[in-house]
């Protein structure tokens, strides 16, 4: 499928540029832009767990795995280039806890989410017919 | 089982266990038509969703809408998300959900700025020397009339600093009884800043349970915390 009714969901190709598309989502402005996300549902309740039966969505959360899996591949090989470069340069000791320097717990994650959801949610109203519907 | 990890990630995205949200801070004047075509563009593609909605889907496993559900919030407060961002989705028929920081909103308008400042709330260059930077609690009673009020403690707080029962009533049980006091409902929802998961056994996760709140809402993730 082509066409602007694909851009912007999960029926369109994943992106060739991995890090490119990590570095347009890193320069944007967050405090005034929209930031689309995937976001996980889990059940906490003790004793409780979420079982999705809609055949609809677990075809969708399927094709939203396969694309999670590509943009993960394509950040690790940056990630890995990465911290090659760093272990070239000596680094200032810090006193910083990993909590500090990772107040999200979860910065490894963050990452593959926004690149996915940059790609496969975000708003594209510019190349739509319908975006002022 | 930390819910943070890629892997816990990719396992509940395939078995259909996700949910779209598109998170906003600030709405200045200046990107009111940007906002309004990605919101409309939003809406062509996808239903909001209320709690009851997550509700239905927890309880069957199932999605009740003709198109996919998603989620457009509103983080910390700012005035401009009354003026800009509830309007908009008024006009376009979509259910927001809001966070504020409720210390934002009782701040003299004067201190409005130096307490953004102090407290990780970031303000648009147009909008600093505004005379008013923080939507009132009567703004808020207005946007609960067709959006969801969740909470985002009382200062803009992270979960590891919140560790006495004094924290706790401060950051979490008085915000949540003031919206509740405000809007006549009590937050379904609750976000700590820097959107830090839900831990049972710290003493932010049992706060969030003795204010009965439904779910907590990370960066990553809605998680289902009580009935």
């Amino acid at each position: 499928m082509t066409g602007p009714e694909i851009e912007g969901s999960l029926a369109g190709a994943p992106a060739d540029d991995v890090v490119a598309v990590a570095a347009t989502c890193k320069a944007r402005i967050l405090e005034r832009e929209g930031i689309a996300m995937f976001l996980a549902l889990h059940d906490a309740r003790p004793g409780r767990a979420l079982r999705i039966t809609d055949e609809t969505v677990l075809a969708e959360g399927r094709r939203l795995a396969d694309l999670f899996d590509h943009y993960r591949s394509g950040l690790a090989v940056a990630a890995l280039d990465a911290a090659l470069r760093d272990a070239a340069v000596e680094g200032d000791a810090t006193d910083a806890t990993p909590a500090d320097l990772d107040p999200t717990g979860a910065a490894e994650l963050i990452d593959i989410l926004v690149v996915l959801s940059d790609q496969h949610l975000r708003a594209r109203p510019e190349s739509s017919s319908n975006g002022d519907s | 089982m930390s819910i943070t990890t890629p892997d816990t990630q990719r396992t509940a995205f395939s078995s259909g266990a996700f949910l779209r949200v598109v998170n906003w801070h600030n709405t200045p004047e200046a990107e009111r038509a940007t906002l309004r075509s990605e919101l409309a563009w939003y809406a062509s593609r996808y239903d909001p969703v209320r709690p009851e909605d997550l509700d239905r889907l927890f309880d069957t496993g199932r999605w009740h809408g003709t198109k996919p559900g998603f989620i457009p919030s509103f983080y910390d407060g700012y005035l401009n998300n009354f003026t800009v961002a509830a309007p908009v989705c008024d006009e376009l028929g979509l259910t927001a959900w809001f966070f504020p920081p409720t210390g934002f909103l009782s701040v003299p308008a004067d201190e409005q700025r130096a307490y953004a400042d102090a407290h990780d709330i970031d303000l648009v260059d147009e909008e600093r020397h505004q005379t008013t930077l923080a939507m009132t609690w009567e703004h808020v009673e207005v946007i609960s009339r067709r959006h969801v009020i969740a909470g985002h403690t009382a200062h803009h707080t992270q979960a590891r600093h919140v560790v006495t029962g004094q924290d706790a009533d401060r950051e979490v049980l008085t915000p949540v009884r003031q919206i509740e006091e405000v809007t006549g409902r009590r937050p379904p929802a609750f976000a700590w800043l820097y959107g830090t998961p839900f831990d049972r056994d710290s003493a932010a996760g049992r706060a969030l349970l003795d204010a009965g709140i439904r779910y907590a809402v990370s960066n990553t993730a809605y998680q289902r915390i009580a009935d």
